[in-house]
């Protein structure tokens, strides 16, 4: 036993990665995926505006909706200050509105559980509706969302309350970028693309709030340029501190590694990925050719080692953050994937903790007091999960690193 | 008004473009003279109002003269459309209307086709094209057309092909305008005779006119037309023109004759009409468009319900209506259910039914008109080469119209056929299908004639001649004749005997299906339809059974997204990938990367399959890139892809693999045989495929083999079926020739069929030494020669051996074992894998190809492929002798077989002795026959008439080859014809030697 897993150590590679479940369901191309709850459910959103809520432990739905008319751009949560289980989400599709929906387990237990190919049409039931936006979507840009700097929570607010956020989409001209912050539906700002380049439509936002407790909006352009926004100190003029023209063809995605790293990540229709630096000027701008093009859907996972890109080719590429080296290639779609998510990973000493758990000690001092259940439900909120939806409407789950 | 005439003559020659009032000038002139000869009905379509001269003192300009001048001084097209419509209106004086032939006319028409169209066709809005098309719509114009299109082929050569072809669209298009319209013709006829009072005159306009409609002139010359525009590059799409399609022209024609005969007596007299009608279509049934003209002739007339038809049978030739009915009969064979050529003993269902009675309404109604016909039917029903090409349901209706209209012919029918059906030489030498035919028509007459005469078919029942034949019959050799003889003399004794005392012979043999299907003809009593019947039919069947569009049809997989709905769970859909691990060496690539260093992260190896971009621009990226076809649905589709070349290629790269693994795996392959086959048959290379045929023949070769007992026969047949090109024919022998091989286990022996390296794994390829064989093949046919020679060389080496070692006898007496009795040995030692052909080789493969050959025969004759085309005919006898070596002496209904193919090769002893590689062919294929029956005493014995034959052929042709001096490729053919000859020789020779010792065996001892 001991010389195979030293074998196995010693080669220079894992064998190739292959899916641990398939998650079937949707009748349209994904085009959204997103784990909340810290990894008790995964949500999935498609081209028909239907979205699944998967219960990860159990891997079944156990609450499907049609949230949109249009297609499905973006999923995201809002989690509670308090309670965990207590969740927001909002969802933004192409019949122009972002909408923000109530999830709490009641909410949950009440939705229907047909998929949204055998769903009556009477069937109506929908968790409750908390914020409409109106948006413009005439584009495939997502929205983004940042907590948001403590400077603009208003003072009344409650603890109680969920925290304010800020949203970003883009705006009524190409190139525009509105910011909203949630609850109080309050338009903060427009941000005008830069002047002196074409930029064509917005692609990809990314917000981020800086050490200094300063907002900065990331933008990728149809023309292929990235721009790092931040508002000029001592007014409300937003000025574009960082410009590159990365790409050749439209940026799909952006992400960010705002910890430890400080490296934003761009991918585009184009076989390039970019890597470039939070704080300008310190960092060089990296570039990557990885001879594959059409990766949309760039995520960052939390413990920020890896990014990982969902491929038209039907492969999902995973890549070191440091490095942009590619690590794996997850093939088994057959057919392009559109949308990645990467399970909420704990910290390095949560991990190590996991480990010990695993081990006979652990056992013994947390199998007794959780029932099989809990214990899956443990185990599946500790797996590194990476959630691929593709254009054949089924989700694959790996587990990775 | 003398000056007035002479200015305004005189305008029109001074008219140039430049100068601004030559138009209105022209046109007022025009305008003027439109009035003055206004006596018949009026009708001004350019009215001017100022007319400023009395209308009357330009009569005289109205004459042709006058607008031919103006015609000729580059008129604008005002003035062009005033004369237009002066020279197309009815005139008064006949001898200048256009519709007439004279000198005048066609200077008119000459101005109008070679300076007019040329310049103004594509000017012209679409009603002022018509008016200048009837213009042009008469003899002479039609005529000049037809010069004009042809005049610039004959200089095509000299000049620039582009300049040449830039002119030619207007004339086609006003040809095709001119001609349009299914009464034009008939009006081109009353006009000419109207215009031209001479009788003599109008009857040799009338001729020119019928041959130039009728002969295929006009289709020749707008195909030619068409065919220099797309290759000058100057229109390459240019979809092609019902002129220039033959069936839609023959259609066209078909209709306007069926017209002419519509034409009322007032207006033609009745035997121009007829002699015309006669005349065109005696023309136009040689055009060999036949269906399609008979098919828009008959649809026609029945149509305008005339009754008509009898004066066009009675306007013909005699000799023309026979063929006008052998024609119509054979359109018949089209038009009612063709599948019963493949089982004739499908049970009568209600539609099949309806077709008869049909078909018999018309034929008793075409031949009723005309004394001549009902002898013809009766003859072309006796005449077993041509009745075995029609279909059964065509002759049964042939029958019961006969019956109905001429009972008296039925009699003289029978006896014609018992003859036919008891003649010895028939009996042994005529092909089955027509023996068959003779049978079946027999058996069908004799039930009508018991029911109208019942005294008549017993005397024929007690004639010596029945009496004889069956006895006869009992004594061929061949099979099917003697069970035809049983069942015809069972079949008449059930109508004549009573019920104790009729015929039975007990055997297995009479109590098949196929026996009782005959035994149930003599009860066949179809009944004659009604007009309505056969407008019905016409109509269900208006469009063309066409084996083409029936695989263009089918049903293309769309390659929809399979996760709609429920169809996601649907069988179409690809099943789960199984991701193999990689095994073996890997190669890992180290990667030095300094800068950025990944602590503890561990790379996944790459999957399977990870293939880069195909470009660098990712605009360029295919992305939909194709995957092998897992299902052989998949495959169809793929085959089918005319737009994705990658698809395609993986489609035919995979197909013999995929059908090889599928074969004998559920009945996917056997259920989708033949659509496949189909679709194989009829693969285009539309991308320039590497080994195109080769990879379609072993496509066809894995469908074969899947299925043999039913793709056989049915492969047999498509090889014979209309609208093949030659390679495609010669590809559908090939595969069966090859496919009979590998059944009977001769795969791996010779390397003949490139063995497919495992068929069960699809991730192995070939190994580069068969890839080699692969890619060096030329020829579609190439296996097949290989395999031939091979053949070849093995029946005569050891004869040559065997003659070397008599030769050298003396020098060794003590040895022991001959070569050529080691050359047995080793032949016999062969022989180990089972030989799965010998059982079914007749039936699946050898009765089906020769049965077709001689039904193609027997219809087109000479004219078949099979006959003219030397490279079919040779490939085709290979494919035989092919097949039989491969099937060897153990083969089922050996004598049958050996029979039925000497006499096809003894037929063709004329046809080889001009023509050196069918002569090879059938020579090789006699050594084959030769060399398979090694039953040399059966072979002595039965037959002996045929080995006389052929001797006598061979030695003849074994001395003709031997004379020649001729050096290369020439010599090289004649020693192998001598070598092949001598081989028969020697072979009969040993044939001779078993004989003699029989007979003298114990005299000689």
């Amino acid at each position: 036993m001991a010389t195979l897993v030293n074998q196995a150590e010693q080669s220079a590679t894992l064998p190739p990665a292959q899916p641990t479940y398939i998650l079937r369901g949707h009748s349209a191309q994904i085009h959204a995926v997103h784990f909340f709850s810290t990894n008790r459910y995964l949500i999935s959103g498609d081209a028909d505006g239907w979205v699944i809520i998967w219960d990860m432990p159990i891997r079944r739905p156990v609450g499907v909706w049609r949230a949109h008319t249009g297609s499905i751009l973006g999923i995201k949560s809002w989690p509670g200050l308090v309670d965990e289980e207590d969740v927001k989400i909002i969802t933004h599709g192409r019949d122009n509105k972002v909408h923000v929906w109530q999830l709490t387990q009641d909410d949950i237990s009440r939705l229907s559980t047909n998929f949204p190919a055998d769903a009556e049409p009477a069937d109506s039931r929908h968790p409750w509706l908390l914020h409409t936006l109106t948006v413009n979507a005439l584009n495939f840009c997502s929205f983004a969302t940042s907590p948001s700097p403590t400077s603009l929570n208003a003072p009344e607010s409650n603890a109680n309350d969920h925290p304010t956020i800020i949203i970003a989409v883009p705006g009524l001209q190409d190139g525009d970028i509105n910011l909203t912050t949630l609850p109080h539906e309050t338009r903060l700002a427009t941000i005008v693309h830069p002047a002196s380049i074409k930029t064509g439509m917005v692609m990809a936002i990314a917000l981020h709030i800086d050490p200094t407790d300063q907002l900065r909006v990331v933008v990728g352009y149809e023309s292929g340029y990235i721009c790092l926004f931040a508002q000029r100190t001592g007014s409300k003029q937003w000025e574009a501190i960082y410009t590159h023209e990365t790409h050749t063809q439209p940026t799909l995605s952006l992400d960010l590694a705002p910890g430890g790293l400080g490296y934003f990540y761009s991918s585009s229709a184009d076989a390039i990925i970019g890597r470039h630096a939070l704080l300008p000027g310190r960092r060089e701008t990296k570039i990557a050719k990885t001879k594959h093009a059409g990766q949309q859907s760039l995520v960052v996972r939390s413990d920020e080692k890896v990014f990982a890109t969902a491929g038209w080719d039907g492969r999902i590429r995973v890549y070191s953050t440091q490095s942009l080296k590619e690590l794996a290639v997850l093939k088994w779609h057959k057919e392009g994937c559109y949308a990645l998510a990467f399970a909420h990973v704990h910290s390095g000493e949560a991990r190590a903790g996991v480990r010990d758990g695993e081990g006979p000690e652990g056992n013994r001092i947390t199998g007794r007091t959780m029932t099989v259940a809990q214990q899956r439900e443990r185990k599946t909120k500790e797996t590194h999960w990476l959630a691929a939806g593709s254009k054949d409407g089924k989700i694959s789950l790996w587990e990775l690193y | 008004m003398a000056n007035i005439f002479a200015a305004t003559k005189s305008i029109p020659l001074t008219t140039s473009t430049t100068n601004p009032e030559a138009p209105l000038t022209a046109l007022r002139t025009e305008a003027l003279s439109d009035e003055t000869s206004a006596t018949g009905p009026t009708r001004h379509k350019l009215k001017l109002s100022d007319t400023v001269v009395s209308p009357r003192d330009y009569g005289s300009d109205s004459s042709p003269e006058h607008l031919l001048q103006c015609l000729r001084s580059q008129p604008d097209t005002h003035s062009l459309l005033a004369i237009l419509k002066q020279l197309s209106r009815p005139d008064t004086h006949d001898e200048s209307h256009l519709a007439s032939t004279g000198p005048l006319q066609s200077r008119v028409i000459n101005v109008l086709v070679y300076e007019i169209l040329p310049n103004y066709w594509q000017a012209l809005a679409r009603r002022e094209k018509e008016l200048l098309a009837s213009c042009l719509r008469n003899l002479t114009g039609i005529s000049a057309m037809h010069a004009q299109l042809r005049s610039p082929t004959l200089q095509r050569s000299v000049d620039s092909k582009a300049a040449r072809t830039t002119d030619r669209s207007p004339w086609l298009e006003c040809l095709s305008l001119v001609l349009s319209g299914d009464k034009i013709v008939s009006q081109l006829v009353v006009e000419l005779s109207n215009a031209i009072s001479v009788t003599t005159k109008c009857t040799l306009a009338l001729k020119e006119l019928a041959s130039l409609l009728g002969s295929g002139k006009i289709i020749s010359i707008a195909a030619q037309a068409e065919d220099e525009a797309r290759s000058s590059n100057h229109d390459p799409n240019l979809s092609p023109h019902w002129l220039s399609r033959g069936s839609e022209y023959a259609g066209w024609l078909g209709r306007n004759i069926a017209l002419v005969y519509n034409i009322s007596n007032e207006s033609l007299q009745e035997h121009v009409r007829n002699t015309f009608g006669a005349q065109l279509l005696s023309k136009a049934l040689n055009l060999g468009y036949s269906t399609a003209l008979l098919r828009a002739l008959i649809t026609c007339m029945i149509d305008s319900r005339s009754g008509n038809l009898s004066s066009l049978t009675l306007s013909l030739a005699i000799h023309t209506r026979r063929q006008l009915l052998e024609q119509i009969l054979r359109w018949f064979c089209e038009l009612a259910p063709s599948s019963d050529d493949d089982n004739p003993l499908r049970p009568d269902s209600g539609a099949e039914m309806n077709v008869i009675s049909a078909l018999g309404w018309f034929v008793q109604w075409f031949i009723s008109t005309d004394l001549t016909l009902m002898q013809h039917i009766g003859d072309l029903l006796g005449d077993a080469a041509f009745a075995s090409s029609l279909s059964v349901s065509v002759r049964r209706a042939c029958v019961a119209a006969l019956a109905a209209s001429v009972p008296d012919e039925l009699q003289g029918l029978l006896e014609q056929l018992m003859t036919t059906f008891t003649a010895s030489l028939f009996i042994s030498h005529a092909p089955v299908l027509q023996q068959d035919a003779v049978a079946q028509t027999l058996l069908l007459a004799t039930g009508y004639l018991h029911r109208l005469n019942p005294t008549a078919v017993l005397m024929i029942a007690r004639s010596s001649d029945h009496m004889q034949g069956t006895s006869k019959r009992l004594d061929a050799s061949g099979v099917q004749a003697r069970w035809l003889g049983m069942i015809v003399a069972m079949g008449m004794s059930s109508l004549i005997d009573r019920d104790g005392s009729k015929m039975n012979f007990g055997t297995d043999e009479v109590q098949t299906v196929e026996a009782e299907w005959y035994m149930s003809l003599v009860k066949i009593d179809d009944e004659i339809g009604t007009l309505d019947d056969f407008e019905a039919l016409l109509s269900t069947q208006s469009r063309p059974r066409k084996r083409s569009a029936q695989i263009l049809t089918l049903r293309h997989v769309p390659p929809t997204s399979y996760i709609n709905g429920k169809l996601v769970y649907g069988p179409e859909r690809p099943p789960m990938p199984v991701q193999t691990e990689v095994i073996g060496d890997k190669i890992t690539e180290l990667v030095d990367d300094t800068s950025d260093e990944d602590i503890d992260l561990k790379p996944y190896a790459k999957p399977d399959s990870d293939p880069e971009d195909s470009d660098e621009d990712a605009t360029l990226v295919t992305r939909n890139k194709a995957r092998a076809p897992v299902y052989i649905r998949d495959l169809m589709a793929m085959l089918q892809d005319d737009k994705d070349h990658d698809r395609f290629q993986l489609g035919i790269r995979n197909a013999a693999r995929l059908i090889r693994r599928k074969a004998a795996f559920g009945r996917e392959v056997k259920d989708h045989a033949e659509e496949l086959l189909g679709i194989l048959c009829n693969l285009q290379d539309l991308f320039s495929t590497n080994d195109f045929d080769e990879l379609k023949l072993q496509a066809m070769i894995a469908v074969l083999l899947s299925d043999v007992e039913h793709v056989g026969p049915w492969l047999s047949r498509q090889a014979f079926v209309e609208g093949y090109s030659i390679a495609e024919r010669c590809i559908m022998l090939s595969a069966l020739g090859l496919g009979g091989r590998e059944l009977a286990g001769f795969t791996n022996e010779d390397e003949l069929n490139p063995v497919l390296s495992d068929t069960a794994f699809a991730s192995k390829r070939l190994s580069p030494r068969l890839h080699e064989i692969f890619t060096s093949s030329g020829s579609h046919t190439k296996l097949l020669d290989h395999a031939s020679k091979t053949i070849e060389a093995q029946l005569i080496q050891p004869m040559a051996l065997r003659a070397a070692d008599e030769s050298t006898a003396h020098l060794s007496a003590i040895k022991v074992r001959t070569f050529s009795s080691r050359m047995e040995v080793e032949r016999t030692k062969r022989k180990t894998s089972t030989n799965r052909l010998g059982k079914i080789v007749g039936q699946v493969f050898l009765y089906p190809l020769s049965n077709r050959y001689q039904q193609e025969l027997a219809t087109y004759g000479s004219r078949s492929v099979f006959a003219s085309v030397r490279i079919v005919l040779t490939t085709f006898l290979k494919t035989l002798a092919l097949l039989l070596h491969a099937s060897g002496p153990a083969t089922l209904d050996l004598p049958q077989i050996t029979a039925d193919f000497w006499d096809l090769l003894l037929s063709l002893r004329v046809r080889a002795s001009s023509d050196m590689s069918v002569l090879e062919a059938v020579l090789f294929s006699i050594l084959t026959i030769l060399g398979v029956n090694t039953d040399k005493r059966r072979l002595s014995r039965e037959e002996s008439k045929r080995l006389v034959e052929t001797q006598q052929w061979v030695e003849i042709v074994f001395e003709r080859a031997g004379g020649s001096d001729v050096l290369g490729n020439g010599a090289k053919e004649e020693a192998r014809i001598r070598s092949l000859a001598a081989g028969i020789l020697i072979k009969m020779r040993e044939v001779a030697e078993v004989y003699q010792k029989e007979t003298f065996g114990r005299v000689l001892e």
